[in-house]
């Protein structure tokens, strides 16, 4: 029998631009863009709420940005800095509650005794605004997905409830994007059965939502009545260790892929040795140029750590699953920790292990042939 | 091929000669140069000068014992290594590899193709080149040196073999008795500065009877003396031959005459030959330029998708006839 | 010429020296035998270019010369039906013919001139060599407790020797893997050797042991130039050697102990073998034990699990870890005592297993570092 028990979302808003207007009060009340350099490929990370006055929001081009709001301060990112912050922020959390879920650095469930969240979730934004000077949005429920909501309700820098009794009047007339599982390409979908508003959907047979949605229909159609068996994840330890690396150009070579692959593995595997763990589960995460994500994984009968081992594994992965080129993304995930190395007599020497992955990071771009020349002889042998 | 015969490479040979006499010679060397260029020749004439104990600069003394059983192929401190199904794998390189950490002599490896080393035998390579055992150097041979890690470039001494001119090969091909003086002139001509190309041109056997047709079928569509009909024909007998390429690449070669000659022509008088190849007279440079191109597309295209040949032959001649004979 | 011979003895001689040829080489010369003919002796060597082996035979004759022999030759004589066997040689062209009772061979030999034979046995003097005699059966035990500990992986080359340290009166074997460590110490009085390192590849010293042969008789083990080598008799044994420079690992093995338990092997190998039965993984990890005067170990594993308990002296404090069962019985399974000493260090810290009263020997193993 589950516990009943509140569950807050806490979003700590504009995350990184607040950051720096707590950190430079001349930026305060202005519009503020932490992000990429507009050359290239940059995009918006986070922009305070008075560039989003102007359309600018979050993965939008820089570019476009600023002709959005040609008066916005674009301020590189410190994230060693947001990363302290968010270490205070944690902190205080941990005053209130040992069960925190860090869903990512300005996002995190708590979970409290049933009947406490609000006032909870009240204490903890006065708390962090006195403290910290940081706008933060809350919202509280008895399920992630209506604190979710909640919280979105709550934006910016407020504390909102949802309750399962305020499911039809709050919920129902949203659009159902604000569901999890439901991105642009499912509600297409769906919006093609006219289904648009989270009251369509929980209206919907579940028979023929299935024939749309698959195996997740009743997952969804569950949400959609405010139902969220999910719980927290609490993280007591280390789950998984991973690396991954966004390509600045759409890779098409697939051997520029094996010599990332190398090092991904190679930084994945000197994480695991030196924390001596192991790992049964090593996983990589692939995007395409349309932002399809995969991850496939592979589950060993011995744990491993070595890279050599890792690297083998990710490449037949990448070998099965790799689809169609040109590639943006890719990563490395080792799971399934074990903690129990042998020692060694040779603690891995910093400053050598530092100068491998130096080299190895500098062979990141295993540079593509020269163009073809006018006339290349090359082919002219006999019997090719 | 001994000191002697390798001829050319003035300057190659002089820097290789200086940094082994100054004991300037890395412990990774990278010969780069287009394929038929003679990297390998030179990579085993610098590796037998290396082992040899009374080389002078880059040539060695062709009697001692050393240079004897380099010559047999006997030579137990060399490491040659080539691609197998054309990839430099781990497992090749692994064979060598606890042989390079004995110690003891001079060892010399010398790797072809280093381009197409996979991740993981640059990976190892990179590890013994990062803290190299004494008395072992590396040369690596790479047409496209671009492609290697730029961390292998980093710890390589580079040298570049420069095409040679037609007369140094025909010099190199009546020196070492590949061919007589008619045919050393023409294949000379046809290397694109290349002696590899060249001794694989004069190895082979047939290479006469393809060469007339290579010239018969140029001439043909420079001069447009055959009829759509017949060009048609033409492209459905080379769709089936398995020669395809290499008649194509002749022909290529043969309008690359013609464009040089054509070039040369209206400037200065390098070009040492008199009588163009084929009759290319009514050509502009443009046409021939194009020509050629169209060729290495369709060799591209043949050799790297499922196209049907004939009809990639039949657009090949037609357009080739279109850009010369009119 | 003519050769003629007791087949069995020539067998044994081409068997030997079989084991230096090379599995794969890209160069040819070396895939044969070098035969080696003087007035009273045949000689064969063979080379895979690490290790070089040499065996002699005597012989009456008046002849000499040398030749390469096609590997062949080693199987033909092994299976030759004959108990004696004569073997032509023509010299003009090094076709040989292999004849006795009704059998006949013709074998194509070629001329020995490329053989890489001074490139491994160099006459040059060498300012450090050394060389001392012993006793055969003692020197492949010494070996035997030392090479099972050098890796055979390939990320670390210098970890795939053992390394020889002759100083004064003592040589110093030294083998490691990275978890476990071997260093095993001899001392003659008659010795006084200069400061010398020597890295042997533990490859050669493996395939030494192969060859060595049984029973006692005198060696003389000796460096110079790059090699180790052997000398017995009408056996000649040399390994190249790493280049590599050894780590200095004196300073992983502590002085005091932090508790010290005084064992029977025997007991104690049956039981860690009972207990790897159900170790499992690539750590092999058993649990063990020790308190009031009992040492306990334990595995508890997906398949089950399993405890035992032995009596012991112990002096020191208690102490519960975890260690590669494989290891530990490495160790025991190789040493003959009837009891042995195992010094912890604490929980982080390595196992050192010691002999009694005798301190020429050493096995350290560190733990797995496990919390559950």
């Amino acid at each position: 029998m589950k516990k009943e028990r509140d569950i807050l979302l806490c979003d700590l808003d504009a995350f990184f631009a607040s950051v720096e207007q707590h950190d430079r009060p001349e930026l305060r009340g202005k519009p503020v863009i932490v992000g990429g350099s507009p050359e290239g490929r940059g995009v918006v990370s986070t922009c305070s709420y008075e560039a989003r006055k102007f359309g600018v929001h979050s993965a939008m081009p820089m570019k476009k940005a600023l002709s959005l709001c040609p008066s916005a301060i674009v301020v590189r990112g410190r994230m060693s800095r947001y990363k302290e912050i968010a270490g205070q922020v944690r902190q205080i959390f941990e005053c209130f509650t040992p069960d925190i879920e860090v869903v990512s650095i300005d996002e995190a469930y708590l979970a409290f005794p049933a009947g406490e969240g609000l006032n909870a979730g009240q204490v903890i934004h006065d708390h962090i605004k006195k403290e910290l000077t940081l706008p933060i949005s809350v919202g509280v429920s008895t399920n992630k997905l209506l604190a979710k909501i909640a919280c979105e309700l709550a934006k910016p820098d407020r504390v909102k409830t949802l309750w399962k009794e305020s499911v039809n009047s709050k919920l129902w007339p949203l659009s159902i994007r604000v569901l999890p599982g439901i991105g642009p390409v499912t509600a297409e979908k769906l919006n093609r059965f006219g289904i648009k508003t989270v009251k369509d959907l929980a209206a919907y047979p579940l028979e023929s939502l299935s024939r749309v949605l698959g195996n997740n229909a009743s997952i969804i159609h569950g949400y959609a009545h405010g139902i969220d068996e999910r719980s927290l994840e609490f993280e007591r330890d280390v789950k998984s260790i991973s690396e991954e690396t966004t390509f600045s150009d759409d890779l098409y070579d697939i051997n520029t892929i094996y010599a990332i692959l190398l090092e991904l593995s190679a930084g994945v595997g000197y994480r695991l040795r030196f924390a001596n763990l192991t790992s049964r589960t090593i996983t990589i995460k692939l995007r395409f140029s349309d932002f399809k994500t995969i991850t496939r994984g592979k589950t060993l009968p011995e744990p491993v750590d070595s890279d050599s081992e890792i690297y083998k594994i990710t490449r037949a992965l990448f070998g099965k699953h790799r689809g169609k080129p040109p590639w943006r993304l890719i990563g490395v995930q080792a799971s399934g920790l074990e903690e129990g190395g042998q020692l060694s007599l040779l603690s891995p020497s910093e400053t050598e292990e530092k100068e491998k992955k130096l080299t190895e990071a500098r062979d990141k771009l295993h540079k593509k042939y020269g163009s073809e020349v006018i006339f290349q002889a090359r082919r002219l042998k006999k019997g090719k | 091929m001994s000191y002697d015969q390798l001829t050319g490479q003035n300057e190659l040979r002089r820097m290789l000669s200086a940094a082994l006499e100054n004991g300037k010679l890395s412990h990774a060397i990278l010969l780069s140069g287009p394929s038929g260029s003679g990297k390998t020749s030179w990579g085993k004439l610098l590796s037998q000068a290396i082992l040899c104990p009374d080389h002078k600069g880059i040539k060695p003394c062709m009697i001692c014992r050393s240079c004897r059983i380099f010559l047999s192929g006997n030579h137990p401190e060399f490491y040659y290594l080539e691609p197998e199904k054309r990839k430099l794998k781990t497992k090749q390189f692994r064979l060598i590899r606890e042989h390079l950490y004995l110690g003891g002599n001079t060892k010399v490896c010398l790797i072809d193709q280093a381009e197409t080393m996979t991740a993981e035998t640059s990976s190892s390579l990179l590890k013994i080149l990062e803290e190299p055992p004494k008395g072992l150097t590396f040369i690596l041979l790479a047409d496209q040196p671009g492609a290697l890690y730029d961390t292998i470039l980093s710890r390589c001494q580079r040298y570049a073999l420069q095409p040679m001119s037609s007369s140094e090969i025909y010099e190199l091909l009546v020196k070492n008795n590949k061919a007589d003086e008619d045919k050393a002139d023409l294949l000379a001509r046809l290397s694109s500065g290349l002696p590899g190309y060249a001794f694989d041109m004069a190895d082979d056997a047939d290479f006469d009877e393809r060469f007339r047709e290579a010239k018969t079928l140029a001439y043909n569509i420079a001069t447009g003396r055959d009829s759509a009909v017949q060009l048609l024909s033409w492209a459905a007998s080379l769709a089936e031959r398995d020669d395809l390429i290499y008649l194509l690449e002749l022909v290529a070669l043969i309008y690359r005459d013609g464009l040089m000659q054509s070039l040369c022509r209206r400037g200065d008088n390098i070009y040492r030959f008199e009588k163009p190849l084929v009759w290319t007279e009514t050509v502009s440079s443009a046409g021939l330029e194009e020509a050629i191109l169209l060729i290495n597309t369709t060799i591209y295209e043949v050799v790297a998708t499922n196209v049907n040949r004939r009809l990639l032959l039949e657009k090949m001649l037609i357009m080739l006839q279109r850009r010369l004979a009119l | 010429m003519q050769i003629s011979t007791v087949t069995g003895q020539l067998a044994t001689c081409l068997e030997t020296v079989e084991k230096a040829l090379p599995v794969r080489t890209t160069v040819p010369v070396i895939s044969n035998i070098l035969l080696q003919i003087d007035s009273n002796k045949l000689i064969f060597s063979a080379t895979n270019h690490e290790i070089f082996i040499t065996v002699s035979m005597d012989h009456e004759g008046s002849d000499s010369g040398s030749i390469l022999l096609p590997p062949k030759i080693v199987d033909i004589v092994r299976y030759f039906p004959t108990p004696s066997v004569s073997i032509d040689i023509n010299w003009e062209n090094y076709r040989l013919d292999i004849s006795g009772g009704s059998a006949r061979f013709h074998l194509y030999g070629s001329s020995s001139d490329d053989f890489p034979l001074n490139s491994v046995v160099s006459a040059s003097s060498d300012e450090t060599a050394e060389s001392f005699s012993f006793d055969l059966s003692s020197f492949k035990k010494i070996l035997k407790e030392v090479v099972f500990a050098a890796s055979t992986e390939e990320t670390r080359p210098a970890f795939n020797g053992v390394l020889f340290t002759f100083k004064d009166q003592t040589l110093t074997l030294t083998a490691s893997d990275t978890y476990r460590l071997v260093v095993s110490k001899i001392q003659d009085e008659s010795w006084s050797f200069k400061e010398v390192r020597c890295l042997v590849p533990a490859k050669a010293l493996r395939e030494f042991l192969r060859i060595a042969g049984e029973g006692h008789k005198g060696i003389t083990v000796g460096y110079q130039n790059s090699l180790l080598s052997v000398d017995f008799g009408n056996i000649y044994f040399a390994s190249r050697l790493l280049e590599e420079k050894y780590p200095d690992v004196s300073g992983v093995i502590p002085g005091d102990y932090k508790t010290r338990v005084v064992i029977e092997r025997k007991l104690l190998e049956d039981t860690i073998s009972r207990a790897a039965l159900l170790a499992e993984g690539k750590n092999q990890a058993v649990n063990i034990a020790v308190k009031d005067n009992s040492f306990e170990v334990r595995v508890s594993s997906q398949e089950g699990s399993m405890e035992e308990y032995l009596p012991v002296e112990q002096d020191g404090e208690s102490i519960e870890l975890f260690v590669n069962s494989r290891f530990v019985l490495d160790i025991l399974k190789i040493r003959d005592e009837e009891k042995i000493i195992i010094d912890f260090h604490g929980e982080g810290g390595p196992l050192i297993f010691r002999l009694m009263d005798d301190s020429s020997y050493l096995y350290l193993v560190l733990p797995i570092k496990k919390v559950n």
